[in-house]
C-alpha cells in the first residue's frame, strides 16, 4: 500500500474541515473541540487540535489528509503536524477564505511560518468563499503572489464541493502516481456524500452565527429573542454579552417611551482600539455583533439587515 | 460662530449638548426639540455607565432612533458631548471633528458664560 500525505493549513473558517470531511472514506476524525477560553470565537467548534481523515485512491495507493488548527495559539499543533505526522507529506495546501479583510496577508504569514517546510514540498493555495466574496479574483492572486515571490498554483474551490477539493488533491498527486482512475474516485465520493450536483445548494445548512460569521470584519454574533434571551452566540465573554443585552432592554424601553421619535434601530459602542460593538433591532429579534472597528457603520448596518432578513427567511434553522 | 454651528454648516449635526458629571451644561437644542434633548441624555448617559461596568475602551456611542441619530462622546472621565443628527450623518467625521477640536469643547466646558 502506498500511503501519500496532505497538509491543509489556513486561517480558521477557510473551510479545512469541510475539506478534509468531503473527501475522507472514514469517519473523519476532527477533533473540534469548543475553545471556551477566548473571548470571542469565530466559530462555535474552532478545530483546536487536527484534522485528519483519509481517501483511498486505488486499492493499494490512499492519501491521508491532516487539517492544522487554526488558532495561532495552538502553534505548537502545526509544528507538530509539520514535523511528525505530515513530515513526509508530498504537498501543503494553504486554504485562504476570501472574505478575510486582507487575504493575502494570510498567505504571507503562512507563507512564512510553514518556509522551512516549503522548501521541499509543493504549495497549493486554495481559495474558499469566493461565491460570497468574489474580490480579489484569481488574476489578483497571481500578481500578488508573484510580487511576493512565491511560485505556486492558485485553485478556487468551494470546500463543501468534494469534486472540488479533489482537483486539488489530483494536483499534487497526479504528478507521482500515474494509473489512478481519477473520475470514479470522484463518482464514488458524490455517492459517499450524497451529494446533490445541484451545486449552489448548501451541503450543510447554515445558520444565523455561520452566516454572520461570513461576513467580512465579524468576530462574534448573538442572537438575541423578544426578552432579551440568549437564542445562540459565538460570544463568550460575559460582560460583553450582559452589556449588550443590557443596551437591548434599554432600546425596547425608549422605543416605547419615546414612540414620538420612531423605534431604535440600532445602538454602536466604538472606541480607538476596541472591537466594535452593536445592537440591531427587528420586531422581536436582535443581532448583537462584535466586528473590526475598520467597518464602516454604513456596512456594519448592511450586514445586520442582510443577517436579520436573513434569519426570518430561515426561521426554523434558528 | 459657536462650535454647535459650526457643526451644524459642516453638516454633521443638527444639535448638540455638552454634559459634565451627568449635568446639562451646555446645549443648543432648540426648546421644540426638548423632548429629544431628554431622550438623548437618558439614554446615553445609560449606554455610557453600563459600559463603564463592563467594557473597557469604547468613547464613542451611537442609537439609530426613526430617523434621528443620537450620538454621544466621551471627552474624559467626567465630560461627554451628545447630538443629534440625521440617522444616516458621517459619523467617521464627527469623530474626526471632536478629535480636532476638543480643546474648544473644554473651553466650552470651562467657560461661565451661559452658551
Ligand atoms: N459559502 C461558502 N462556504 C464555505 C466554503 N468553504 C467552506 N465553507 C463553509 O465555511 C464554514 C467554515 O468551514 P470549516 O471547514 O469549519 O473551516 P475550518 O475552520 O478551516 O476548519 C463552514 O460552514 C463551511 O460549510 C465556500 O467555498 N463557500
Amino acid at each position: 500500500m502506498k500511503d501519500y500525505k496532505i497538509l491543509f493549513t489556513g486561517s480558521v473558517c477557510s473551510g479545512k474541515t469541510t475539506a478534509i470531511r468531503s473527501l475522507s472514506d472514514i469517519e473523519t476524525l476532527d477533533t473540534d473541540a469548543s475553545a471556551s477560553d477566548v473571548t470571542v470565537r469565530r466559530k462555535k467548534n474552532t478545530t483546536i487540535a487536527m484534522d485528519y481523515g483519509v481517501l483511498e485512491l486505488t486499492s493499494d495507493a490512499r492519501v491521508h489528509l491532516y487539517g492544522t488548527p487554526g488558532q495561532e495559539r495552538f502553534r505548537f499543533m502545526w509544528e507538530m503536524l509539520a514535523c511528525e505526522f505530515a513530515h513526509d507529506a508530498i504537498g501543503m495546501v494553504l486554504m485562504v477564505d476570501n472574505t478575510r479583510k486582507d487575504p493575502f496577508r494570510d498567505i504571507r504569514f503562512y507563507a512564512k511560518e510553514f518556509s522551512d517546510y516549503l522548501l521541499k514540498r509543493r504549495l497549493i493555495i486554495a481559495v474558499t468563499h469566493s461565491d460570497v466574496e468574489p474580490s480579489p479574483d484569481y488574476q489578483e492572486y497571481l500578481s500578488a503572489l508573484k510580487n511576493l515571490g512565491i511560485m505556486t498554483t492558485v485553485m478556487f474551490i468551494d470546500a463543501r464541493d468534494p469534486r472540488a477539493v479533489l482537483g486539488i488533491v489530483e494536483e499534487l498527486i497526479s504528478a507521482v502516481e500515474r494509473n489512478i482512475d481519477w473520475d470514479s474516485v470522484c463518482d464514488r465520493l458524490l455517492d459517499n456524500n450524497g451529494f446533490t450536483l445541484d451545486f449552489y445548494k448548501p451541503l450543510y445548512e447554515e445558520t444565523l452565527l455561520d452566516a454572520a460569521m461570513n461576513k467580512r470584519g465579524v468576530l462574534g454574533a448573538m442572537h438575541l429573542g423578544d426578552e432579551q434571551e440568549i437564542l445562540c452566540s459565538n460570544i463568550d465573554d460575559k460582560p460583553t454579552k450582559n452589556l449588550m443585552r443590557n443596551i437591548d432592554r434599554l432600546t425596547d424601553a425608549i422605543s416605547d417611551k419615546a414612540g414620538f421619535l420612531g423605534k431604535v434601530n440600532n445602538v454602536v459602542l466604538a472606541g480607538p482600539d476596541v472591537q466594535t460593538l452593536s445592537v440591531f433591532n427587528d420586531k422581536s429579534q436582535s443581532l448583537c455583533l462584535c466586528s473590526d472597528r475598520d467597518i464602516s457603520l454604513p456596512v456594519l448596518k448592511q450586514q445586520a439587515s442582510d443577517l436579520l432578513q436573513w434569519s426570518i427567511e430561515n426561521d426554523y434553522l434558528a | 460662530m459657536t462650535i454647535w454651528r459650526e457643526m451644524q454648516d459642516e453638516g454633521l449635526i443638527l444639535y448638540g449638548c455638552l454634559m459634565f458629571g451627568g449635568e446639562l451644561k451646555r446645549s443648543s437644542f432648540p426648546a421644540e426639540y426638548k423632548k429629544h434633548l431628554a431622550v438623548a441624555k437618558q439614554s446615553l448617559t445609560y449606554i455610557f455607565r453600563s459600559v463603564e461596568k463592563n467594557a473597557k475602551g469604547y468613547d464613542e456611542a451611537h442609537m439609530e432612533i426613526g430617523d434621528n441619530l443620537f450620538s454621544g462622546f466621551r471627552l474624559d472621565k467626567d465630560s461627554v458631548v451628545i447630538f443629534l443628527s440625521e440617522h444616516d450623518a458621517n459619523t467617521l467625521h464627527i469623530r474626526q471633528f471632536i478629535e480636532d477640536n476638543k480643546k474648544r469643547f473644554f473651553d466650552l466646558l470651562n467657560d461661565s458664560q451661559p452658551a
